[in-house]
Parts: structure tokens; C-alpha cells; sequence
């Protein structure tokens, strides 16, 4: 079933630290800190804690 | 660069995470602290810059791996003890299932000179033990010694990194070859 | 009652569950993504290949077996990665594991159709996500951000070919990293670098209640 696999495809880059400028981040900055766990879906508040309504 | 096999990476992440699973959970089951699993602890990854690693456990968020110690502790507490006397009753976490991901087959951050070897020359001693793997473990926990009694599935998911400190030592049989630097926990 | 409560007195207390906790970056990736996700699993599989996975992308699942009100496994068994039966030197360990959108398609096909619940039943998912440093970068250069999320909920199941319906269990697994330069349309900024499904035997209630 399982068939032939790739490989990896194109090999990786350097993936070392690098300038925050060459950071690929689809997903946008980081929305406040861990503990104001922002809730999503409507209403948005950071306030309340954690999000019982996930969408 | 070498590109390394599909084939090679998948047996190194298959065996690393197989030991990790075995050392973790049995030091959990020996109510020994788990801390120094996670890359908060680790100086070579701090000095590099490296965030503490992410805990979210049962939903709570932030958490250092001294508190998530401190959550098992609790849970293994009954609670009609008294604070000045505690007594604890074991809490078993038996794992029924896990698998792993390679997510990323050259991870580089904070990794010694000695395990990057750019020299095509030579053999790259990095291969293969340069991944970040993502890694889900699923089974039961009980809480009492009725196999009937009190239980919960759990399930894990962990992002492991390379222990640097570990590896660079030649020949070192250490167990502890990774670190985590993401854990969620659930519990239901 | 009194029975109970002696009970509860004398034995350990599970840590409290909180609802989802979702820290996924300003741009609201997690929800989207599901959101797309799991209709797209029920009605067109294919079509959510096309739009979130390449030829890098994983896919494996495994299956916790145990006691307990559960489903026949039977076609799920053969696909199952579930390491710690299969051992990590078993050539299951290797077949076992999808690469590619193609592949996955194929394997998605053979999976018996699923029903989810809507997203506006909150109450049935429990949704556990971050952003996280250091995955290689798909143009070679630098690092990138990742996403991972972590599913809880439930899924109705219709396996024809066993004649067989019921609900099943499951945690699911992705993580995302930004999208391949060149992908074909449609473009989305990030892609599926890896998905688990873990398929538990079914619990009465997995997720939970919506905080009052």
C-alpha cells in the first residue's frame, strides 16, 4: 500500500539562528503573553482566559 | 550538504523517541521530577536564546516545568491528608500508543560546531541526530490500583529538539537525547 | 453517596481541565485552518490536499486500542503507526508513514467517511495551539515560525464497507509552516508539514463543557 516514498525533496537550508529580519512567520506576531491566553471567534477578548468557543 | 534519507530519519526518530518515551514516563510513574526533560533547564540552549519551552497543560497555559512537576505532585496528593502530613497514592501513566513526526530533518539552533560539519569530506556526525520531531503519545492514566477504578485517557504531543550536551559527547550512552521545548497535555 | 465521597476523599484528584487554549499569532491561523479542515475531510478530501499539502507534507495514524465501548478497528489496523506496537525498527514503522499529497490521497480514499461535528458546537472540540521557532525555511534561507495545534473532539464514522456506524474518539495532530515559494494556486501563506491522527476508543465525553 505504502508504495515508494520520497526523499526529503530539496535539502533544508541553515536553519541556525538567524536575523529576525529572515524569519518566516505566516502566522503573525504572538498575541500577548501565555498567561492572557487570547481567545478566538467572536467576541475576541484577551481578558477572560481561556476559550471555551475555539472558532 | 548531504541530504539525509527519508529512510535514515525515520528509524533515528523512530528509536530516539521510543527511549524518550520509555525514560519519561517511568520517571513520572517513580514520582521523580521531570524538569530537566525540558529545554528551559538547559544552558545550552538558553545562552543561545531559546525560549523556555511551552507548557500547556490541560488547557493551562505558561507553565515551567518546576510547576508541571508540581501539578503531578498534587494529583498524586488525596486530598483528605492534611497539609502538614501529606499522602500520595500512585497515578499510573500507561502508554498504549505513540507516533512521531520529523519536522524538521536538519535543526541547527544552538548545535555545536563538531555535529554541523559543513567539510564534505568527512562523515557528517550530524546526520541523522539533527531533528525536531513532533511527538504524540496516547494510553491511560490510573489513579487507583483497581484497573476499574478511577481513570482518564490522556494524550501528549511534545516538539523534541536534539540535547546538544548529550550528543556532542562521543560515545555517550545517555539516554536523554532530547529535550522538550513544546509540551500539551490532555487529559479526559 | 457516602460511598463517593470517601471515595473522592481518599484518592487522587485529576488536574483540572481548562478549555482550548489557542496562542496562535495575531492573524488568527489555528481557527481559519480548521475551519477549512474538517468540512473539507468529510465531503472532498482531495480537494483539501490540494489546498494545504505537498510533496512534504506527513500523514500517519494510530490507533490506541483497548477496552471499552469501541468500534471494530478493521480498516484502520493495516494503516496503523502505533510505534509502540509495531517497535521502532519494524518496516511498519517506515510503510506506515504517508509522504506526500499524493499518497495521502490515496490512503484517505481507503479510510471509511467521517462526519464532524459543525464548529459552532464548541462544546465537542478542544483546540490546544501555538507558534514555536526554528523550522527550516522553505527558500533555504534563515528559519521559520511554526504552528502546532492539537485537536480533541469526536467524529461520526460510516464504514460502508463494514457495514459498520458509530462515533469514534480522536486527537489530531498538525503542524503548519509557511508555504513552499512556487506553490500552485490555491495559495495559501502556510502548508501542512504534519498531520497525526491518534483514534482512541470511544469516551462518553472527551471535551470540555462550555464554562458558564
Amino acid at each position: 500500500m505504502a508504495g515508494p516514498f520520497n526523499s526529503f525533496g530539496p535539502p533544508f537550508g541553515a536553519t541556525s539562528a538567524a536575523p529576525s529580519s529572515n524569519v518566516n512567520n505566516p502566522f503573525g506576531a504572538p498575541v500577548g503573553r501565555a498567561e492572557d491566553r487570547p481567545v478566538f471567534g467572536a467576541p475576541r477578548n484577551p481578558t477572560t482566559g481561556p476559550s471555551s468557543n475555539p472558532f | 550538504m548531504a541530504i539525509l534519507s527519508r529512510e535514515r530519519a525515520v528509524t533515528a526518530s523512530a528509536e530516539a523517541c521510543e527511549k524518550f518515551v520509555e525514560t519519561y514516563y517511568q520517571a513520572i510513574n517513580s514520582n521523580k521530577p521531570v524538569a530537566s526533560y525540558y529545554v528551559t533547564d538547559n544552558t545550552t540552549y538558553t545562552n543561545a536564546g531559546h525560549p523556555p519551552a511551552d507548557i500547556c497543560i490541560n488547557g493551562q497555559a505558561g507553565l515551567t516545568p518546576k510547576q508541571w512537576d508540581d501539578l503531578l505532585e498534587t494529583q498524586r496528593k488525596i486530598p483528605s491528608a492534611s497539609n502538614t502530613n501529606p499522602r500520595y497514592h500512585p497515578v499510573r501513566y500507561e502508554v498504549e500508543s505513540y507516533d512521531m513526526h520529523v519536522i524538521n530533518p536538519d535543526y541547527r539552533f544552538a548545535a555545536p560546531p563538531a555535529l554541523l560539519v559543513p567539510d564534505t569530506s568527512k562523515p557528517d556526525l550530524g546526520a541523522g541526530i539533527r531533528l525536531m520531531m513532533m511527538l504524540t503519545v496516547s494510553g491511560t492514566v490510573y489513579f487507583t490500583s483497581d484497573r476499574d477504578g478511577l481513570k482518564q485517557h490522556f494524550n501528549d504531543v511534545f516538539i523534541l529538539v536534539p540535547n546538544w550536551d548529550v550528543l556532542a559527547k562521543h560515545g555517550s550512552r545517555a539516554a536523554r537525547k532530547l529535550l522538550i521545548a513544546s509540551h500539551s497535555y490532555r487529559a479526559f | 453517596q457516602e460511598v463517593a465521597e470517601y471515595q473522592k476523599a481518599h484518592q487522587p484528584t485529576p488536574i483540572p481541565s481548562l478549555p482550548s487554549n489557542l496562542r496562535d499569532g495575531e492573524n488568527g491561523v489555528a481557527p481559519a485552518f480548521l475551519q477549512a479542515f474538517f468540512p473539507l475531510y468529510d465531503t472532498d478530501r482531495e480537494r483539501l490536499i490540494s489546498e494545504f499539502y505537498d510533496d512534504d507534507s506527513w500523514f500517519s495514524l494510530s490507533v490506541m486500542l483497548g477496552s471499552g465501548r469501541a468500534l471494530p478497528w478493521k480498516s484502520y489496523m493495516k494503516f496503523s503507526r502505533n510505534v509502540h506496537k509495531t517497535g521502532s525498527r519494524s518496516a511498519d514503522t517506515q510503510q506506515r508513514l504517508f509522504t506526500g499529497g499524493s499518497l495521502i490521497a490515496d490512503l484517505w480514499k481507503a479510510l471509511p467517511p467521517t462526519r464532524h461535528p459543525g464548529m459552532d458546537q464548541s462544546h465537542q472540540w478542544l483546540v490546544d495551539c501555538h507558534t514555536f521557532p526554528h523550522l527550516a525555511d522553505p527558500t533555504g534561507q534563515g528559519f521559520s515560525v511554526g504552528l502546532i495545534i492539537v485537536v480533541q473532539g469526536q467524529f461520526e464514522e460510516a464504514d460502508l464497507s463494514q457495514n459498520l456506524f458509530g462515533t469514534r474518539t480522536f486527537s489530531r495532530t498538525f503542524i503548519l509552516g509557511p508555504s513552499k515559494p512556487n506553490n500552485p494556486p490555491p495559495q495559501h501563506p502556510y502548508r501542512v508539514i504534519s498531520d497525526e491522527l491518534t483514534l482512541h476508543k470511544w469516551t462518553p465525553s472527551p471535551t470540555q463543557t462550555p464554562v458558564p
